[in-house]
């Protein structure tokens, strides 16, 4: 008999919540991890380091940025950040030309918690109708009110700062600490846009950092630095949040530098019997065994799990008799930021350096079809300052110039463009068993690639957002017009859709497996849309909801 | 790291890594004080800590000339960051030579400013837009190397403008006043 009643496999976002809510629920657990041991506070090594003491000075090493960060680079890595990401000689995968994605990780205890954008916003009703409406994808087996309550739990839990804006048709409401607010030049854009867009509302980002403090986490410092980590765990992080929570409960086991390759699988029982895990640093292999998984690895790394873990009876994978496992993978199409100046301000200044930012949610196709591309888009954007960096880039020398630089530049805002990738069965994840990486696992091959309707929504929003922006009767400044290789946005989701029917769906609507219900997967891999929005707070909510469930029918005798 | 080993153990490799962190740590500083050195005695050196000097130079705060700021720009050529060449200060010593007639350190102060400061005028002009290969495009990219330098180095970041790594949770939008100096970690990282 096993010491552990579940397995739960990566310790980033999801990870973490499982651990915590399986643990809190009874479960002895043992949490993989395939990266090294990040300790909360003592490990980020870089979060107190002026700039002139790095020798880059915070720039980054070309040579570094050329080669071991050419792809990680994309997450807008700085000198303090990079060591964070993963080392893209070492961690390979193969893409197509014509997807050219962006896998953007981080291996080490807490994952990408600890480096993720923090923005929290609920998918909205809508977006869990869209592909039964438009035959895009796999229905959703659940609409928005089933997960509003786990949504509820985990905002309280996390610390979410956040303006209550009464549910608007793009974006439902949540359980908020107080907002960050907006800065002078957000407020002007904010009213510029009720001004003249009736239906159209900027807010506050919704961030995952603490305006009130939570148990020993601290309010946030307003330093907006946070992917170097927070020693005062004033943004949510596995190290900071569910780390704790489930060591506290005694029952919480974990291994670090544990690759897990694949899954036993025992035909007869219809179950997963144990996961095959190798030493990182050793090469050894080994096995752990316990009644339940949870696969947290990250969207391309559980379907890899699931895709090696091929048998005799599941010779496709396992999951995989739907034959759709690695199939409508989606990104969230990303476009470059537009900016603009700000006049009529220049008095109004603001003091540190909220990380939380602006979000405009969706407002095309809310009531009914109004546009030649389905779904949409919503923005996200800032605002700041010009900094001295602007006296490198136009004229002036002398004294009287080094003067003018000790004052704030224009005031500048600007957004971003995240549009609704449709999922289409062709954008896949599959497996090269021919090429291996230097842990001799099969190297993941991801084939992602924008479609007419992506380009057409992000065109649209452009075009929406010069509008909006120029409403503030500045200077717009140039941009690209480009949408961004799939991946940048790092929202890479999908491959294990939800669904009643195990013929059309890899998971049912606890997030099990329909070939092996004792194996849920929890992260964006389950995803059957990807909405317009941040998913971390979905996957989350989803996390804890399986979780749950999970524990009631493990204590009910499921899998004994 | 097993969360489960023994603690005797568990210590043992926690102080063994952190020595060999340490020693890492000292290897490292050493290379980066040691190529510091070195880059003063670059025959680069001179022209780039006079063109640092002119572009920021000493008021009631010392100037770039008295940081490290010159170190960083040959840094950052050799390099190549920001798409800074070899070439680029080539371009830019062959541009003050000849607008200076031969030996461009040799000139007045005052004379050295005005010649840069045509190049720089000429380089920051709305139009025409600088040719690639022209002194004043190699300008354009050497001068945010320079600001850089300066705004990173910790006179520049603290003494000049205000370093301020930890504002604190009270966040506010206030009416600026007369004394208000700007932020440096502002824009810390990312492009020059």
């Amino acid at each position: 008999m096993s010491e552990f009643d579940a397995i739960v496999a990566g310790s980033g976002i999801t990870g973490g919540w499982a651990a915590k809510e399986l643990t809190e629920r009874g479960l002895r657990v043992l949490l993989i991890e395939r990266g090294p041991w990040i300790e909360h506070r003592k490990d980020y090594t870089t979060e107190f380091k002026a700039p002139w003491e790095l020798p880059f000075k915070g720039f980054s090493d070309p040579k570094v940025l050329a080669t071991t960060k050419r792809i990680q680079r994309n997450a807008r890595t700085d000198e303090w950040t990079e060591g964070m990401f993963v080392d893209d000689d070492v961690d390979i995968y193969e893409t197509s030309p014509e997807s050219q994605f962006r896998w953007i990780r981080g291996y080490h205890l807490g994952g990408r918690s600890l480096m993720w954008g923090r923005h929290s916003y609920r998918m909205s009703p809508l977006h869990f109708k869209e592909n039964a409406r438009d035959g895009h994808g796999v229905p959703w087996p659940f609409g928005y009110e089933e997960l509003a309550p786990w949504y509820d739990y985990v905002e309280r839990y996390i610390g979410v700062n956040g303006t209550v804006a009464g549910d608007l048709p793009g974006l439902p409401d949540g359980q908020y600490q107080p907002s960050m607010g907006f800065s002078a030049a957000e407020q002007r854009l904010a009213d510029a846009i009720a001004g003249h867009y009736p239906d159209r509302r900027l807010l506050p980002g919704r961030t995952a950092n603490l305006t009130q403090p939570i148990g020993e986490r601290s309010v946030c410092n307003n330093r907006n630095q946070c992917a170097r980590g927070c020693s005062f765990g004033a943004y949510f992080s596995t190290q900071s949040s569910t780390l704790p929570a489930a060591r506290a409960t005694g029952r919480l086991t974990v291994h670090t530098d544990s690759i897990v390759d694949s899954l036993e699988y025992d035909a007869a029982r219809k179950r997963v019997v144990g996961v095959r895990v190798l030493d990182a640093r050793s090469g050894a292999g080994s096995v752990a065994r316990a009644k339940l998984v949870f696969l947290c690895t990250g969207s391309i790394n559980s379907l890899g799990v699931l895709l090696r873990s091929g048998s005799p009876t599941a010779p496709g994978g396992l999951g995989n008799s739907s034959g759709l496992l690695g199939s409508y993978v989606m990104d969230h199409a990303f476009a470059g930021i537009m900016l603009t100046t700000v006049p009529g301000i220049d008095e109004q200044m603001y003091r540190g350096r909220k990380p939380n930012g602006i979000v405009l949610p969706r407002f095309v196709n809310i009531q009914s079809q109004e546009t030649d591309f389905l779904r949409g888009y919503s923005f996200q954007g800032a605002s700041g300052r010009d900094s001295w960096k602007r006296g490198g880039h136009g004229p002036g020398l002398g004294a009287a110039f080094k003067d003018s630089l000790r004052k704030p530049g224009d005031w500048i805002v600007g957004f971003g463009i995240f549009a609704e990738c449709l999922p289409r069965r062709e954008n896949q994840v599959r497996v090269n068993f021919a090429r291996k990486d230097k842990y001799g696992l099969p190297l993941m091959q991801i084939d992602v690639r924008w479609s007419d309707n992506e380009h057409k929504a992000a065109a649209h929003a452009r075009r929406e957002a010069q509008a909006m922006l120029g409403l503030l009767g500045g200077t717009l400044l140039p941009s690209s017009d480009e949408l961004a290789p799939p991946g940048t946005a790092i929202h890479e989701m999908g491959g294990a859709c939800m669904g009643h029917d195990p013929r059309s769906t890899v998971l049912n609507r606890h997030n099990q497996l329909h070939d092996a219900p004792n194996v849920f997967v929890t992260d964006g891999a389950c995803m059957n849309s990807c909405g317009d929005r941040n998913p971390s707070l979905t996957y989350m909510a989803l996390t804890v909801r399986a979780a749950a469930h999970a524990a009631q029918i493990y204590k009910d005798g499921a899998f004994a | 790291m097993d969360d489960d080993l023994p603690t005797q153990l568990s210590r043992r490799a926690a102080v063994g890594g952190a020595v060999a962190a340490f020693v890492s740590l000292m290897l490292a500083a050493s290379a980066t004080a040691r190529a510091t050195q070195q880059r003063r005695y670059d025959p680069r050196y001179a022209l780039v800590s006079r063109l640092c000097d002119l572009v920021i130079p000493p008021t009631d705060t010392p100037g770039a000339a008295q940081t490290p700021a010159a170190e960083f720009v040959l840094l950052a050529i050799d390099h190549g960051m920001s798409n800074l060449e070899a070439r680029s200060l080539d371009l830019v010593r062959e541009s003050l030579q000849s607008a200076a007639g031969g030996d461009f350190l040799g000139l007045a102060r005052t004379r050295q400013s005005e010649l840069l400061a045509a190049l720089d005028a000429r380089a920051f002009a709305r139009s025409p837009a600088p040719a690639s290969g022209s002194p004043e495009f190699a300008w354009q990219h050497l001068k945010p190397a320079i600001i850089a330098g300066y705004y990173t180095s910790e006179i520049g970041a603290s003494r000049e403008l205000v370093y301020e790594p930890v504002p604190g949770p009270e966040r506010a939008n206030f009416v600026l006043t007369a004394d208000y100096r700007s932020r440096s970690n502002e824009d810390f990282g990312g492009p020059l």
